[in-house]
């Protein structure tokens, strides 16, 4: 039996395997690969990126619950100016692909967030965030509406030559249609899900838990929720979808690979099992090999596809 | 820092839902500083989901040992009192920036507040090494809290202990204890762990008395490397928001608000 190709080619965003790291959960991948072997990785998403620095939200900014975490952060990063210059050069040399998360205020930001690390040597993409819960400006407000939506993905398109990922809210009435308008806006791709939004009550204090009052929802509580989204758009674009939301196992990456994700990015997973994206890289490859499909896109959207 | 599988050494029961952990790990041992903290993941499950930060009571350099002193308070901890010896969990460790271990033949002031008694053991066995004095005053609820204080026999010169329902030591808040104890022994450095309020007084009474204080925090943290962002305090000089696990969990207390 030979080896499994695992190589995925996102409109020409090539990775040597379809395991990413998700943004916000794994820093610019510094701090992690002293414990864990990141150079097998597929590519490395990088924390949400704006113009300026950003100190973050004050507060209680994390709370756990049931299989679930929440947390406002808001955005907490050095800014794309100290990132170029201080992180960029070791953040490079750490060998996956590097995708640059932006995020802005309005879509001058994120034109020039594009323009900024379009021509930077080490950055293969952007993902363009127009999902973040935790901001008052931006943020999400781009993300659930299809215009807006397209407007900024219009915007950064013309701003790059690298591919451009757009992440996807789930926090709209209908997620297909946000797709449908990044892709004809010039999306390279669509990355979904970003955390979906929540609360949580100190029933002590009587007061929400968190600074923020509401924060964004993840872990593996939300898988099935980020897989029905990833069944629903998949089945809509015609460009390549970048699963996400609760993966912890190869398991659930097989799942979402079958709904009709190219590649998966791991998140909160990271936190309590550091060692997740390398355990999912193996299983999906044993995985395959055991079934005899000696690709891995051979088995994207293979639960919907007719056969 | 290192992410390892370890078997359980040794537990023991110190006190109603008190327990000291044994587990060794040669590696972590030689690295860990006084103050810094390991995270620890019982098993696979998602409820609870993140590992649990608990600081390092005192390590045995030559066999590798560490402690772990530990309350059941939540989730992890009430599995964690059913751990037995040979049972394996996830360490990831030694995490964050300890106590400032500078002073020689000097004397050191340790205040711990319940369960901030954890690190101070470990920091008073370091600080001995170093030929200092070291008086400690720890506080607790009742003296149901104050059931480990032997460990500090061997490192320390006096320890004051202070309940407050009197039922060990004096009545009352164990600050109540420090203008006394200052007065008497004049201590070049002051380490506080425990409750905010606590650490609060601690702070006002060295800021007064003109002796540097260090306090070690306690905040959840989501992945106690740096990464999340998500357990920050609030400073007290700059604009950006520290992180206990890595700027911390040890702080200067001027750098740090501690009004909760």
């Amino acid at each position: 039996m030979g080896k499994v190709n695992l190589a995925v080619d996102i409109q020409g965003l090539r990775l040597d395997n379809p395991v990413l790291t998700a943004s916000g959960t794994y820093g610019f991948g510094l701090e992690y690969s002293q414990i864990v072997e990141v150079c097998k990785l597929g590519a490395i998403v990088t924390k949400g990126l704006t113009l300026e620095p950003r100190k973050g939200n004050p507060g209680k900014r994390i709370f756990e619950t049931p299989a679930g975490l929440l947390n406002s952060i808001g955005l907490e990063n050095p800014g794309v100016e100290s990132f170029i210059k201080d992180y960029l050069p070791q953040v490079k040399d750490l060998g996956p692909k590097i995708i640059a998360n932006i995020s802005g205020n309005t879509i001058e930001d994120y034109i020039e967030l594009a323009e900024r690390l379009g021509n930077q040597a080490g950055i293969a993409a952007l993902e363009v965030n127009i999902s973040c819960p935790n901001v008052k400006a931006g943020g999400m407000a781009f993300g659930i509406s299809p215009q807006m939506a397209a407007q900024v993905t219009k915007a950064v398109r013309k701003s790059t030559t690298l591919p451009v990922l757009v992440k996807l809210s789930p926090n709209v009435t209908d997620i297909t249609e946000i797709a449908l308008a990044v892709e004809e806006a010039g999306a390279d791709g669509v990355s979904l899900i970003n955390t979906l939004l929540g609360m949580a009550i100190d029933i002590n204090s009587q007061k929400p838990v968190l600074g923020n009052i509401v924060g964004g929802f993840s872990g593996p509580a939300v898988k099935p929720v980020a897989l029905r989204a990833v069944w629903q758009v998949a089945q809509k674009v015609k460009i390549p979808v970048i699963g996400m939301g609760g993966i912890s196992t190869w398991q659930d990456a097989v799942e979402f690979i079958l709904a009709g994700a190219t590649a998966i990015e791991v998140g909160t997973a990271n936190f309590y099992n550091p060692q997740a994206p390398l355990e999912i890289l193996a299983g999906i490859g044993n995985y395959c090999q055991e079934r005899g499909v000696t690709a891995i896109t051979d088995l994207i959207g293979l639960a919907w596809k007719e056969r | 820092m290192e992410l390892v599988n370890l078997r359980v050494k040794k537990q023991i029961k110190i006190a109603e839902d008190q327990f000291v952990l044994t587990l060794n790990s040669p590696s972590i041992t030689k690295v860990a500083q006084a103050g810094q903290f390991i995270t620890i993941k019982l098993n696979k499950n998602y409820d609870p989901l993140l590992p649990r930060p608990f600081s390092i009571h005192s390590v045995d350099r030559e066999t590798g040992d560490f402690l772990i002193y530990y309350q059941v308070v939540g989730k992890t901890s009430k599995l964690m009192a059913e751990l037995e010896p040979g049972d394996e969990i996830t360490v990831l460790g030694p995490l964050g920036k300890g106590f400032n271990l500078e002073l020689e033949n000097s004397r050191a002031l340790l205040i711990g507040g319940g369960l901030g008694q954890a690190p101070l053991r470990f920091l008073a066995e370091e600080l001995q090494k170093k030929n200092n004095q070291i008086y400690m005053a720890i506080g607790a609820r009742d003296q149901e809290g104050l059931k480990n204080i032997l460990c500090f026999e061997e490192s320390c010169q006096e320890i004051n202990l202070a309940t407050q329902d009197g039922s060990l030591g004096k009545e009352g808040l164990v600050t109540e204890l420090l203008p006394q104890i200052i007065r008497d022994f004049n201590p070049k450095i002051i380490y506080t762990c425990g409750p905010l309020p606590m650490m609060a007084k601690v702070k006002e009474l060295a800021a007064q008395e003109k002796i540097p204080c260090q306090v070690s925090l306690e905040t959840t943290m989501a992945c106690g490397i740096g990464v999340c962002l998500g357990c920050t305090c609030e400073s007290t000089n700059s604009e950006i928001y520290p992180k206990v696990c890595t700027h911390g969990p040890v702080f200067w207390a001027q750098e740090v608000k501690l009004d909760g």
